[in-house]
């Protein structure tokens, strides 16, 4: 018999193509959270009134904020799901090795990332179609973007979802490392929201690194090489994983 | 095809008694060939290697012989080898438990020898 | 040539030792029984073996490779047993067609035939399969991924009587048309015996004997008698299993060397033989005594 040859590109590919069939249900947990944000948006999410004489003027704001929160939320708790053990163990019933395996689930990750960016975005078309029929008037015409604008915008959008979900994936990945850190790790993440001073220049600092970056090239530069370092992080930790336990 | 479940003969015996009772019913030919490891296995459905181990036994005896990469073939003399074997070997250990048990039960050899012919009488009634 | 080698190979789990300097050679295109109590060490060893988990100490190859995280074992070896848990966005037939997308030499027309002679419903779920039927599927699976190395552990679990037989058979004639390597852990020896060719015994996670299946066949005999015979034939024999029946009477299975068989039927004792799988039963044995010494 022939040894079956299987380059790593062409596994990982297949991987990939396997994981959005296999994976195909966190895409509906989007969809469900991002509806649910969409109709927190129906009342407005600001609102704004003055009155002239007779004249009175109510202004709402809409913005999509709430969808993308709920989508990093949703994101976040995405990447950890898939790697846990049942998930992972789905590699390992075919070809796999844990490099392939991590690239197969980053590259998914990434795709997962963009269609959750990109439909957090086009959300804002969904409400401004909602207050329409509602029979409010629009004021976004006042402000047009420009497509360059757009483009950066939504990009942006694409690469902070990205982020918190390799965030995510990797703390998925150290959890998975010893059964102890299942508690230790969540206890610790949320005792630190608790204590930690968020005004403490260290976090102000890295905060402003990331998320008050306002020229676009530099802040994909950071997420980008922060994604990569972590994805290293990734294989690092996974590599001398045990499986199929 | 099936073995013998009861038997615990090692299978490539079974495998080999039953080689030899198909050339006693002529069903294998002197200078006929006979079924390879591969066929064997397939037919009882047991491992190859087992099946070769009854037939290297059967070409140790002289009851087979190979051609090589042609297979097993089966000798002229391979008939009589087969009888003279289990007259030896085989009736002969059956006549050994027979008389075993007959000092057992106390049997003596008149009555032992009335038995046995009367059991040849029954065979040849009804042959 | 040897598929898998292990050499002084150790597997800690806690403070357990599931392996303990374990010993073995397998060579290429033979299907060997891998026989040893509940915790004996199989599991562990066929997942070391598959690349899954890695050894504590010890040198381990398999396809001349370590197989820990190697692509080329992944590739090469099936290992097939009753936890795989396919995911449930897959239908059965949907696995099939990804396991063939995987494996180079993967075989649909087998796994097709396979499914239908078992009446699979090619749209119902994995998780959704009787116990029995899980098993059949993953041996067809495992058939025709068509592995160099294909490992079954325990791949009978929960299947009726005839489909172990089948199974017997399709693994057969599938080896006589593509000769490879296989492992088959079991706790149905006697059914499986037929279609090996080598039996691997571990006790406690070593080697007790590794040898050709009638070797295994041939190695203990059983003595029946008045006790203090058999027990004075026995002494200095290596005594595998004792079993007081009747009365005065008593039945003993005794390695198969240095025993006058038919000095033993003239002084009155029962010889009979040992089954290969009663071998590996009383081999694997704590005590030579069996479930009775507790109720002494």
């Amino acid at each position: 018999m022939s040894l079956n040859k299987m380059s790593l590109g062409r596994l990982v590919g297949e991987q990939y193509l396997f994981k959005w069939k296999a994976f195909a249900g966190v895409f509906n947990s989007m969809v469900a959270l991002q509806l649910l944000a969409i109709v927190f948006t129906w009342g407005g999410t600001g609102m704004h009134g003055t009155s002239m004489g007779n004249v009175s003027l109510w202004m709402n704001y809409y913005s999509t904020d709430g969808v993308i929160g709920l989508t990093l939320v949703w994101v976040f708790f995405t990447s950890i799901l898939i790697t846990t053990k049942s998930y992972r163990n789905d590699d390992y019933l075919f070809i796999t090795n844990r490099l392939s395996s991590n690239l197969a689930n980053m590259a998914f990750l990434l795709s997962a990332s963009t269609v959750a960016g990109l439909t957090a975005v086009f959300s804002q078309y969904l409400i401004q179609m909602i207050q329409y029929l509602r029979g409010n008037t629009f004021l976004t015409e006042a402000l047009p973007l420009t497509t360059g604008e757009w483009l950066s915008g939504t990009a942006a959008t694409i690469l902070y979802v990205l982020f918190i979900g390799t965030i995510g994936y990797f703390i998925g990945n150290v959890v998975q490392l010893h059964r102890m850190l299942i508690i230790i790790v969540p206890v610790g993440l949320l005792g630190f929201l608790f204590i930690y001073d968020f005004n403490e220049p260290g976090f102000v600092s890295l905060y402003e690194f990331y998320f008050r970056e306002t020229a676009f090239g530099l802040f994909a530069v950071k997420i980008i090489g922060t994604v990569f370092l972590l994805f290293l992080a990734n294989i690092l930790v996974s590599n001398r994983q045990e499986v199929r336990k | 095809m099936h073995l013998l479940s009861d038997t615990t003969k090692p299978i490539y015996v079974q495998i080999a008694e039953w080689i030899e009772t198909e050339i006693l019913n002529g069903n294998f030919q002197t200078n006929n060939k006979v079924y390879s490891q591969y066929k064997l296995a397939e037919i009882f459905t047991i491992n190859p290697a087992t099946a070769a181990k009854g037939l290297t036994l059967l070409s140790d005896e002289g009851i087979l012989y190979s051609k090589r990469g042609l297979g097993k073939f089966v000798t002229p003399e391979a008939r009589q080898l087969i009888l003279d074997k289990r007259k030896n070997h085989t009736l002969k250990g059956l006549l050994d438990d027979v008389a075993l048990e007959a000092a057992r039960l106390k049997v003596d050899e008149e009555e032992l020898q009335k038995m046995l012919r009367d059991s040849l009488e029954k065979i040849e009634g009804e042959a | 040539m040897n598929m898998v080698e292990c050499d002084r190979l150790t597997k800690k789990q806690g403070s357990v030792y599931a392996l303990n300097e374990l010993n073995i050679q397998i060579k290429k295109n033979t299907i060997t029984g891998l026989i040893g109590r509940n915790g004996a060490g199989k599991t562990t060893l066929l997942k070391i073996l598959a690349g899954l988990w890695k050894p504590t100490t010890g040198h381990v190859e398999v396809l001349k490779v370590n197989p820990f995280n190697s692509l080329t074992v992944s590739a090469n070896v099936a290992y097939i047993n009753d936890e795989m848990d396919f995911p449930n966005a897959l239908t059965l037939s949907e696995i099939l067609q990804t396991g063939k997308r995987f494996y180079g030499n993967w075989d649909s027309q087998l796994a097709e035939r396979l499914f239908k002679y078992f009446s699979f419903n090619p749209n119902q779920l994995h998780t959704h399969l009787s116990k029995g039927k899980a098993s059949t599927f993953n041996m067809i699976f495992g058939l025709a991924a068509r592995c160099e190395i294909t490992l079954f552990d325990e791949p009978t679990t929960g299947m009726d009587a005839s489909v172990r037989k089948d199974f017997n058979r399709a693994l057969l004639k599938d080896y006589l048309a593509h000769p490879r390597t296989m492992i088959i852990s079991s706790h149905h020896l006697e059914e499986l015996e037929e279609v090996l060719e080598d039996i691997l015994v571990i006790k406690n996670g070593k080697a007790l004997l590794h040898e050709p299946i009638d070797v295994i066949r041939n190695y203990a005999i059983g003595l029946t008698g008045r006790s203090e015979l058999v027990r004075q034939w026995v002494t200095n024999k290596q005594v595998l299993y004792t079993e007081d029946v009747g009365a005065n009477t008593c039945y003993a299975v005794v390695k198969n060397e240095e025993i006058d068989i038919e000095k033993a039927k003239r002084l009155g004792m029962q010889v009979t033989t040992v089954s290969a799988s009663d071998v590996c039963v009383y081999l694997t044995n704590q005590t030579t005594g069996g479930i009775d010494d507790v109720f002494k």
